[in-house]
């Protein structure tokens, strides 16, 4: 009889037991991973003295454990290079407020697994505020809230993660970005067989974060336009200076190849001042030359070895 | 029309409809390692024009365009269609494991242990990962730590990894390999320690890249070996990994 029922509900039983322990041993697994999403990752937000505007980040817990998030508050500045922020220790920008100042900065709420949270942030500029941009990262360290803090690890990781706000306090709103090409560095004399290969660094000496507009172009000696290339519209930060990128590849080197160059060629970049309609073009020139090196130069090494060599043989040949 | 046709017929419409149902349509996911193409929607035309004197970017013939909701509130970028494609991104960040169990640690020998850091963003500005310590790996009594490894030649540091392979060198440190990771972790022998908040370090970059990122990932090996005097305990700290998109 108990044999019998053994036969009729085991292997059942032997299923449910390797599904319980799966089950039990993957959300253990899941329970120490933490996964945050949040959007935008970047915020640019103009701001008249006197005025109060709210904008929102919305937080998302794609993990499958609660969340525990503090938000924080830090000052950036330009890596002059990259567009990378580099996040300085303090945060000094004071008229913020987190969830309409129902709580602040570094107190800390709970996102449960698979859910969204729209946190509103609120901007409130005194009216005697001066007109300057402010760049900041608003933070969102979070952590596991069950469990891993309690277990005795060696070493309990949590994650940051940041959205920027560039904030351009103006009594207007009339860009006032003015941006300039600060050099185009690439090789005087080049081989006619290697690409002309170039970068350049543009400066924003304005007021507020403006975006590169504009274009590089390589002229021969005939003053033939050879080759054209947009450049991808980076913001670049009041007072601060960024490599230029082409658009199509986003590469920080542009690159024109062709099976033979010759000759004199001029590059230059127009760029916008700003991103304004009546926008001066801010032009900026570099000369270099194509010559073919490796046609000169493998007859000239082939004829100094061959001059070595025969002064070798005469040595070794005495008369 | 008689049988013999009718049959034809028949078999014809047959194969037709065989070769059209089976025929099949391609469809991808346009992306690599390093990009991938994002469309917001389906319209005329959208892109970016531009002349001498202007640069804009449009949407013709999209259906429900912006600004409405939560992102019309941002006046920076003024614009509707494709566009708010900049400013609804997201930018999201993932530890595959938060809890760092060394074991127990004796003298003269390593012990490691791994987690993934994946990092996803859609902003062409890329992203960077700091990575720091609140303290070194301290004893529970609160005044006896293993201290940060120098590595085999005492020549590493927070910001450059050398090779630490003697087991006979104590200390507590961390390995990166995968995508985007600073070209001084040569291999999985290269070691640097934590930036020490505690000593005011600054925090170091562990990843970073200039461009979109889909699912970048890379693996951080946590190490640590003790000297034969090191008192016996639990020994703890905390790490924090710190994303930042670009802009």
């Amino acid at each position: 009889m108990l044999n019998k029922k053994i036969k009729k509900f085991g292997p059942n039983l032997f299923l449910a037991s390797v599904c319980f322990f799966l089950s039990v041993s993957l959300g253990n697994a899941q329970a120490s991973r933490i996964n945050l999403s949040i959007s935008p990752p970047v915020t640019y937000l103009s701001i008249k003295p006197g005025e109060s505007k709210t904008y929102q980040i919305r937080a998302e817990n794609l993990g499958d454990s609660t969340l525990e998030i503090t938000p924080s508050l830090l000052d950036f500045e330009a890596d002059n290079l990259t567009g990378q922020p580099v996040v300085k220790q303090t945060g000094t920008f004071k008229y913020i407020q987190i969830n309409e100042g129902s709580s602040f900065f570094g107190e800390s709420f709970n996102l449960e697994p698979k859910q969204k949270k729209t946190i509103p942030i609120t901007i409130d500029i005194p009216r005697s505020e001066r007109e300057e941009e402010y760049a900041m990262t608003i933070f969102f360290t979070f952590k596991n809230k069950i469990d891993e803090q309690q277990k005795e690890t060696q070493a309990k990781v949590a994650g940051t993660i940041g959205s920027n706000l560039i904030l351009i306090v103006t009594k207007n709103d009339l860009d006032r970005g003015n941006i300039i090409v600060k050099n185009i560095k690439s090789m005087p004399i080049i081989d006619s067989f290697m690409p002309i290969r170039f970068t350049a660094i543009a400066e924003n000496i304005g007021k507020n974060a403006t975006p590169a507009s504009g274009s590089a172009k390589i002229y021969d000696w005939q003053n033939k336009e050879v080759a054209q290339f947009e450049v991808h519209p980076d913001m670049i930060l009041a007072d601060s200076s960024r490599q230029l990128r082409e658009n199509e590849f986003l590469s920080r080197e542009f690159r024109y190849k062709k099976p033979f160059l010759l000759g004199i060629y001029r590059i230059t970049f127009e760029l916008n001042k700003n991103s304004s309609l009546d926008s001066e073009i801010i032009t900026l020139n570099k000369t270099i030359v194509a010559l073919p090196l490796s046609i000169i130069i493998l007859p000239l090494s082939g004829f100094i070895l061959y001059s070595g060599y025969r002064l070798v043989l005469i040595k070794i040949k005495p008369r | 029309m008689n049988y013999k046709s009718k049959k034809i017929i028949g078999l014809y419409s047959a194969l037709v409809f065989i070769f059209l149902a089976s025929y099949p349509v391609w469809a991808d996911r346009l992306e690599s390692d390093s990009y991938f193409v994002t469309f917001g929607n389906f319209n005329v035309t959208s892109g970016e024009k531009s002349s001498a004197s202007y640069n804009v970017t449009d949407t013709v013939g999209q259906v429900a365009n912006g600004p409405y909701g939560q992102y019309g509130s941002s006046d920076y970028f003024i614009g509707s269609g494709f566009q708010y494609i900049y400013q609804i991104d997201s930018f999201a960040f993932t530890i595959s494991d938060v809890s760092i169990e060394l074991g127990s640690i004796n003298p003269s020998t390593h012990n490691s242990a791994t987690h993934d850091l994946t990092i996803t963003t859609r902003g062409a500005g890329g992203y960077l990962i700091y990575a720091y310590e609140e303290h070194p790996l301290r004893h529970n009594n609160g005044s006896t730590d293993i201290p940060d490894t120098t590595c085999d030649l005492g020549t590493c540091t927070i910001s450059n990894a050398e090779v630490w392979s003697n087991t006979s060198i104590p200390g507590f440190g961390f390995n990166m390999t995968g995508d985007d990771i600073p070209i001084d972790f040569v291999d999985s022998t290269y070691f640097r320690p934590f930036a020490d908040d505690e000593s005011a370090d600054p925090m170091q970059i562990v990843m970073s890249s200039t461009n979109i990122a889909n699912a970048r990932t890379s693996t951080v090996t946590y190490k640590a070996g003790v000297s034969g005097t090191q008192a016996a305990g639990d020994y703890q700290t905390n790490i924090r990994f710190v994303a930042v998109p670009g802009y």
